[in-house]
């Protein structure tokens, strides 16, 4: 139904749609006084359609359901089906377990949310697990949580064998994990920075500088959807500058976690 | 190509199962909008272009997505939902791999779904350092909880082992040499190939009349750069030595021995060493064309043995298995010699490669025709014991027969006198059978024990199974020449095209009782019929015929047509006659769409029973349990639960993996 048809089409005054009036269907009425009559008040919720019945009622291996519902129970697997089965799980369990999956992200799980445009169901994905926890239900991290199973936020490419010639040239440096050393040296280097006299911090500043207008046209001649990834970088450096970074307590705990999460997909790193 | 609104959901669920969320995003994102370049496809999703790229580079690894660089350097992805689709299959091909070649085999093949597509050398490191994290997943940095390790090593393959074991796989089709064409969009092949043609034979100019020149010119070239990749062993092999190779494609022993002998059901060949290496560089992966190819063979099996009976279907899997060599593809563009082109085989090989264990004496039905025949042998032949046995058979088959064989059987015994010379089996058994003996002992037939029946009873037997599939009413199998006791192909598209019908009748048998069943086949015997018509032919009451077909029709299975009579077309028009019709095809597409629905919500509910069992999930995956039995360390009542889970999950995979049947029918084969 469009939108004028709906509460406002249905008045007297519009005229609208035909048919979609608010008024009550006296057909059904009867058809529901009848209905109770002949079940004395009780109406099953899925009542079992009158085919079926017709169709099946020699056999007697049909088990009611509980709800009344008209459930066929299919036939038992064969042993063929059953090692189908294993083999398609142990597979999947191979899988999840591997490098190449990712977890959800997704906020909530149990209750989700009806969505309507591209904007709220890219809004349900990519949360921060820690941001978002339940304090009641999950938020103490116990001993035993260390056991629990990896999660990837992104799939783990380092120490796989790929062959670089089948895929698009603009993934290569992922394949080889180059984006993780960049961020990997951008970390090093603010960790030395730190340690560094003025003088020489200066200078490295200069080439950096430098070095980021190099890379910069070169990123505008090429790929745009480079552009992103520069302004992270260049606001983490900020923040580095601002204040060393020294009293974020939350990147206290956090930035660990990020780090390994950034190093395994990535680089080439083997801890 | 539109995809239905379902096939898209059970796609993305699929990914989403198998290969997570981040990817899932990205392939759901590219199915709905087409194909897209990285920009956009973070625009639609909020990716990170980093996280976008490595999601992007899983799904080409596993061949879910096609790329394409135009030369100015933007890619393109498109997503490939049959590879997506084809992610539910890989239990079926473990299965078949592990039937035929055993569990070392199905190991391999499970690691190659793994990896997507590898290289020859990096499977083989991959096997030889157990600890090497592209095998064993999360095992690297963590080695003494490494369980996936376990599995792998209860089946460790040497390197020879697996280059025998791949190449026998290769040999089939099972994996297939990948090339960069494989990760091309067909369209964007198709274009490129047109494209250069065009330059190189036209100079870029197109008019009227090359330009259907140019397409048969494309798709000619086109084959050839498949039967090219076909042509796998010129390239690959290093070193083609006496083994396989030498003379695995027809009559090799090694391929003999292992294709009936009895025990590779169960057990694991010895893989020894034939000289043959498989070149390190080549890049494999398995071949989902060539599996749905014994899937479908295994569909036609089962359907046999529905319709005609276990013995028979025996024989028409040793028929199909045989065929399966020459077939890469189930479903092959037409051709107008497609009759002759069709592969063949040769009753006396069937007999040959039939396994000793089946009887193939029994199943063979004879009724009417039978008395007299039988009086007769007895008296030529004076071999009442042969005779006796085949009557307890006969008795025996009875059970597992439907009436429609018992229609064909007098013509399967009318017919074979056409054929004297080679047939009849009873009348001149004794008369013929030196000479034949002679002219069937064949190669290295050689200590095969005599069983029950010699073996030329054998031969003829066989051949009344294949009289009896030949005549059934699905034309199982056609007849293709004379030699060697017949030879016989298979024309699969007919086939399917009964399965397809039978599938439906009974579906609409099921939705809609007897009578809506009865009304359906007429429409599709008589074509469009008048309400009239339909209510004198189908013996039913007016209102009936009406109700009846009005409920099939809300539900799209029958539809109607108008024909007026005049110009005027009004409402109430008396000039105007309506025909019901059904539509085999239309029907297709609408059970197709209701399969992917019903997978889809099959997955769906499989994600809220693993919701619901999450406190008990979460145990077993905890990565110091995971590789211990659950029994170990669960009480009684999470055990409980952790059952009733296990149970539900495996109903609802092998339900999956039932519907999956259907769509096969009705899709792939």
């Amino acid at each position: 139904m469009s939108f004028r048809g709906g509460r406002g089409g249905g008045g007297p005054g519009r005229g609208g749609l035909k048919g979609a009036t608010w008024t009550q269907d006296e057909d059904l009425e009867i058809i529901a006084r009848k209905m109770k009559q002949i079940n004395k008040g009780k109406t099953s919720i899925f009542p079992v359609s009158d085919i079926h019945t017709q169709h099946k009622r020699g056999s007697n291996n049909i088990q009611e359901h509980p709800t009344g519902a008209n459930v066929k129970r299919p036939k038992p697997m064969t042993a063929r089906e059953r090692r189908q089965v294993r083999h398609f799980k142990a597979l999947q369990e191979l899988t999840h377990r591997g490098p190449l999956y990712t977890q959800s992200t997704k906020r909530n799980v149990e209750n989700p949310v009806k969505t309507f445009s591209e904007e709220q169901f890219n809004m349900q994905y990519g949360t921060d697990r820690k941001a978002n926890m339940d304090p009641f239900t999950e938020g103490v991290e116990t001993y035993s949580d260390r056991h629990a199973p990896p999660k990837n936020v992104i799939p783990r490419l380092s120490g796989r064998p790929f062959n670089k010639e089948l895929f698009p040239e603009e993934l290569w440096s992922t394949l080889e994990g180059d984006e993780g050393n960049q961020g990997r040296r951008h970390l090093n280097y603010a960790i030395n920075r730190k340690f560094m006299d003025p003088a020489a911090r200066m200078r490295a500043q200069r080439a950096r500088l430098d070095r980021m207008e190099a890379n910069g046209g070169d990123d505008i001649e090429g790929l745009d959807e480079d552009m992103p990834e520069i302004e992270e970088e260049m606001d983490d450096e900020y923040d580095d500058d601002e204040m060393g970074d020294d009293y974020n307590a939350e990147q206290y705990f956090d930035n660990g976690d990020d780090m390994d999460d950034d190093g395994d997909g990535g680089g080439a790193d083997d801890y | 190509m539109s995809r239905s609104q379902y096939a898209v959901e059970l796609c993305a669920l699929l990914v989403d199962e198998t290969y997570g969320e981040l990817t899932s995003r990205i392939f759901t994102t590219l199915l709905r909008k087409g194909r897209l370049p990285i920009a956009t496809i973070s625009k639609h999703t909020r990716l990170t272009p980093r996280a976008l790229r490595h999601g992007l580079a899983v799904l080409i690894q596993q061949n879910l997505v096609y790329h394409h660089t135009v030369p100015k350097g933007l890619t393109h992805y498109e997503a490939n939902d049959d590879a997506a689709y084809n992610l539910t299959r890989s239990g079926k091909i473990m299965e078949i791999v592990e039937s035929r070649y055993g569990p070392r085999a199905r190991d391999v093949v499970q690691n190659l779904f793994l990896h997507g597509h590898i290289k020859v050398s990096d499977l083989a490191d991959a096997y030889k350092s157990p600890q090497q994290p592209a095998v064993n997943g999360k095992a690297n940095g963590h080695p003494a909880v490494n369980g996936v390790n376990g599995h792998a090593n209860a089946n460790v393959v040497s390197e020879v082992q697996l280059d025998v074991i791949l190449v026998e796989l290769l040999e089939l089709g099972l994996i297939e040499p990948v090339v960069e064409r494989m990760f091309r969009s067909p369209a964007d092949t198709r274009l490129e190939v047109e494209n250069r043609i065009l330059r190189d034979e036209y100079n870029g100019e197109v008019k009227g009349k090359t330009k259907e020149l140019l397409q048969g010119k494309s798709k000619e070239k086109l084959e050839e750069m498949e039967a090219e990749n076909r042509e796998w062993k010129s390239k690959v092999l290093k070193r083609p030595l006496n083994g396989v190779l030498a003379n695995g494609v027809n009559g090799s022993s090694k391929r003999r021995r292992l294709s009936h002998s009895g025990a590779s059901i169960n057990g694991d060949h010895a893989y020894e060493d034939d000289g043959t290496r498989l070149d390190p560089n080549l890049v494999i992966r398995i071949n989902h064309e060539k599996c749905a190819v014994l899937l479908r063979n295994f569909q036609l099996v089962e359907a046999v043995k529905d319709r005609i009976g276990e013995t028979t279907s025996q024989v028409y899997a040793e028929l199909l298995k045989r065929l399966e060599k020459k077939i890469t593809k189930c479903q092959t563009p037409k051709t107008e010699d497609d009759d002759q082109d069709r592969p063949s085989v040769m009753t006396k090989d069937i007999a040959a490669w039939l396994p000793k264990s089946v009887n193939v004496a029994l199943g063979i039905g004879k009724t009417a025709v039978d008395a007299p025949r039988a009086g007769n042998i007895g008296e030529m032949t004076g071999s009442p014991p042969f005779n006796r046995k085949r009557k307890a058979d006969d008795l025996e088959a009875k059970a597992d027969r439907n009436g429609s064989d018992d229609e064909d059987r007098p013509v399967v015994n009318g017919n074979g006198t056409t054929h004297d010379e080679e047939d009849d089996p009873f009348l001149d058994d004794t008369a013929v059978k030196p000479t034949k003996r002679q002219k069937v002992t064949f190669v290295d037939n050689v200590q095969r024990p005599e069983g029950f029946h010699t073996k030329d009873d054998r031969i003829l037997q066989v051949k009344d199974h294949l009289f009896l599939l030949e005549h059934d009413k699905y034309g199982f199998v056609t007849k293709a020449g004379m030699n060697g006791h017949g030879e016989w192909s298979v024309d699969f598209e007919n086939i399917i095209k009964h399965l397809r019908e039978a599938e439906i009748d009974k579906l609409v048998l099921e939705m809609f009782g007897p009578t809506g069943h009865r009304l359906v086949r007429m429409l599709r015997k008589m074509g469009k019929l008048d309400e009239k018509v339909l209510k004198d032919t189908a013996l039913m009451k007016q209102k009936d015929v009406r109700t009846k077909l009005a409920e099939l029709q809300l539900s799209g299975w029958v539809d109607i047509q108008e024909v007026p009579k005049d110009g005027t077309r009004g409402a109430n028009n008396a000039r105007v006659i309506f025909l019901w019709f059904f539509d085999n095809e239309r029907c297709s597409t609408l059970v197709l769409d209701h399969t992917y629905k019903a997978m889809s919500r099959l997955l769906e509910r499989l994600g809220v029973e693993r919701l619901r069992a999450k406190s008990v999930l979460e145990l077993t995956q905890r990565r110091d349990m995971r590789d211990k039995p659950p029994d170990e360390y669960l009480t009684q009542t999470q055990m409980n639960e952790l059952n009733a889970f296990r149970d539900r999950e495996e109903m609802l995979l092998g339900q999956l993996n039932r519907l999956d049947e259907i769509v096969g029918i009705f899709r792939d084969y």
